[in-house]
């Protein structure tokens, strides 16, 4: 009961959230048009001659799809940390701790430097096999001949990995064209909303709330995955066919927000654990709560992105930012539990 | 389809294994029967091959030679469902990560029946609270696990694998890291649950005295043998724990109650 009135009251601070979001901004449309503007959108009706074409284009093509992608992202980055951190038994990892930005990066940055030209899409394909292969890498690197992967171990090769690939990243920097490549891959790596329009909600786009609601739905596979391999077998679980479906959603969710909308770090490793705090650790209700959460929550740093300064701060520098200190202040806390 | 005592549940034959990074052979040729709702104690010094065991029978480890057969067929043909249908664990000990409460705890003994979404039926409900309240864990079932004592969180653990609702109960040292009084609580729990369900025990035991007070029949490795296989009361003496051991015992007997009591090492 207690559950249920706090996800409602959840669903009503994202509902009212999103609507002064698309009241904010450097033109400011008045609340009561909005609601008017998309009524007359829904419905196909023509709008009061009070709305001016203007208010209509910023409204529809402008806020409302980059705001269907950041709470998309939103959740989707924050349901992918939830789920990474019950497969791998680690609640210090993230899909970006385990090095799928950084892979995405060079995937992107190759694809911006040497196949744009040819075919438009190659950027999101080779960003998200640039990020499968970067979480492969460090799964590998940190697994024990026993199979067993030690949770500091992980993180560390993701580090190690991040590091690589991020080197690799740099030579094909050092190579692009510096009029137009370099600051498109920059720009990309510091991950924004800037550019999304419609085009950007693709059929591709809407694999992130299928893969949301498939990994809600098969939650409770995360619980007995989260026991350790040994335990979850002797339950009569399957690991391997569980740990592979999870691993496709999380890559691919990952995949597809990162060729989307660039790097957005410390969603997928910070959200989760607020989630907890407020539900508890079942995964059962702990990913749709994350989903709400990692929503609202990258709502409100595009929000800060869009108005704090004229122009637009990337809204992975506010992530990151508000991230840190709370990742640093779980560190302290929780010291001896996780580390040990 | 039930099968009645004396019917043998799990049948043992001529098992060879290697851990294929050495090539030294933990189990050499190990031959047991144990029949449905037996009470049997694994008994053997450390490294004699009883985990490794326990991880054949439970189809964790693979690549054996020779047989286990689960009800007839081998354990190799089962795929993990099937086998946890048949057979529950209480591992040695369980390392709480993420703090689910004890009841979401338990409810994953339940992991064979309750389907791939995980929604518990009621009659998943009445297991895990019938589980819950043998294991007196009812007691504590909304806290979180992650703050119970060792000898709560044993019995949380005991009380999921009741709810997995097996023939089979494999118990890794169960009394590993209780006080004196929960090791005698679950012993006699588990005890009693073999009795009136007709449920097969496994344990691993390190003290004898365990043996004596709670099981049927002692099964006893050494070097990857079995080098003593029978009911307690007749194979299990002063000159067995000196072979087995390397233990100079003495045995004390009052009451119709045996014990034994280590006095030194055997030389040599």
């Amino acid at each position: 009961m207690k559950k249920a009135i706090t996800y409602i009251l959840m669903i009503i601070a994202l509902f009212i959230l999103t609507y002064f979001s698309i009241n904010m901004g450097n033109y400011k449309v008045p609340p009561g048009k909005i609601v008017r503007i998309l009524y007359s959108y829904i419905t196909g009706t023509e709008t009061a001659a009070d709305i001016t074409n203007y208010e209509k284009i910023i409204v529809l093509d402008l806020r409302l799809p980059r705001i269907i992608m950041v709470l998309l992202v939103g959740a989707g980055l924050a349901v992918c940390g939830a789920a990474s951190q019950g497969i791998f038994r680690n609640p210090l990892v993230s899909p970006f701790i385990l090095g799928v930005s950084s892979g995405a990066s060079l995937g992107a940055a190759l694809a911006i430097v040497f196949l744009v030209k040819i075919y438009p899409h190659s950027i999101d394909i080779c960003a998200g096999i640039g990020g499968a292969i970067a979480v492969a890498a460090a799964f590998l690197t940190a697994r024990k001949p026993d199979g067993s992967v030690p949770r500091l171990s992980l993180v560390l090769a993701g580090t190690i990995i991040s590091s690589l690939f991020g080197s690799l990243t740099g030579i094909v920097k050092y190579i692009a064209d510096t009029e137009t490549q370099l600051p498109a891959i920059t720009f990309w790596m510091m991950g924004s909303f800037g550019n999304v329009g419609w085009k950007t909600l693709d059929i591709f786009t809407w694999i992130i709330p299928i893969n949301i609601i498939l990994m809600i739905i098969f939650a409770w596979q995360l619980n007995v995955l989260s026991l350790g391999d040994k335990e979850a077998s002797l339950l009569g679980m399957d690991i391997k066919k569980w740990k592979l479906i999870y691993i496709y959603f999380i890559v691919s969710t990952v995949g597809i927000c990162v060729a989307r909308t660039g790097v957005i770090g410390w969603v997928g490793l910070v959200i989760p654990h607020i989630g907890r705090a407020i539900v508890g650790p079942n995964h059962r209700s702990l990913l749709p709560m994350s989903a709400l959460i990692g929503a609202t929550f990258m709502l409100v740093s595009d929000n800060i992105s869009r108005v704090a300064t004229t122009g637009e701060i990337p809204v992975g520098i506010i992530t990151a930012i508000i991230g840190t200190p709370f990742f640093i202040y779980y560190l302290r806390k929780k010291e001896t539990s996780v580390w040990n | 389809m039930e099968l009645s005592k004396n019917e043998t549940i799990l049948s043992v034959e001529n098992l060879h294994f290697a851990y294929s990074s050495n090539r030294y052979e933990v189990l050499r040729g190990v031959n047991c029967d144990i029949k449905k709702g037996e009470r049997v104690a694994i008994l053997g010094s450390n490294g004699a091959g009883k985990s490794t065991f326990f991880s054949l029978i439970t189809g964790i480890l693979n690549g054996y030679t020779g047989s286990i057969k689960l009800n007839g067929q081998e354990i190799q043909d089962l795929d993990r469902m099937q086998i946890a249908e048949s057979i529950s664990f209480v591992p040695q000990k369980h390392e709480p990560l993420f703090p689910f409460s004890v009841k979401d705890f338990i409810m994953m003994g339940r992991y064979s029946k309750i389907g791939a979404l995980g929604n518990p039926t009621e009659k998943d409900t009445e297991a895990v609270m019938r589980a819950a309240e043998e294991t007196g864990a009812i007691k504590y079932i909304d806290r979180p696990y992650s703050e119970l004592s060792g000898g709560e969180i044993q019995l949380a653990i005991i009380a999921r694998a009741l709810a997995q609702e097996t023939e089979i109960l494999i118990l890794d040292e169960p009394n590993n890291h209780l006080d004196f009084k929960n090791q005698f609580t679950i012993f006699n729990l588990i005890c009693d649950i073999s009795k009136k369900r007709n449920v097969t025990l496994i344990m691993s035991l390190h003290n004898p005295n365990d043996v004596i007070l709670f099981a049927e029949r002692a099964i006893v490795f050494n070097n990857g043998v079995v080098a003593a296989d029978g009911a307690v009361s007749k194979i299990l003496d002063t000159k067995l724990l000196s072979e087995v051991f390397g233990v100079n015992a003495v045995c004390l007997e009052e009451g119709g109650y045996k014990a034994f009591l280590p006095q030194s090492l055997k030389k040599g």
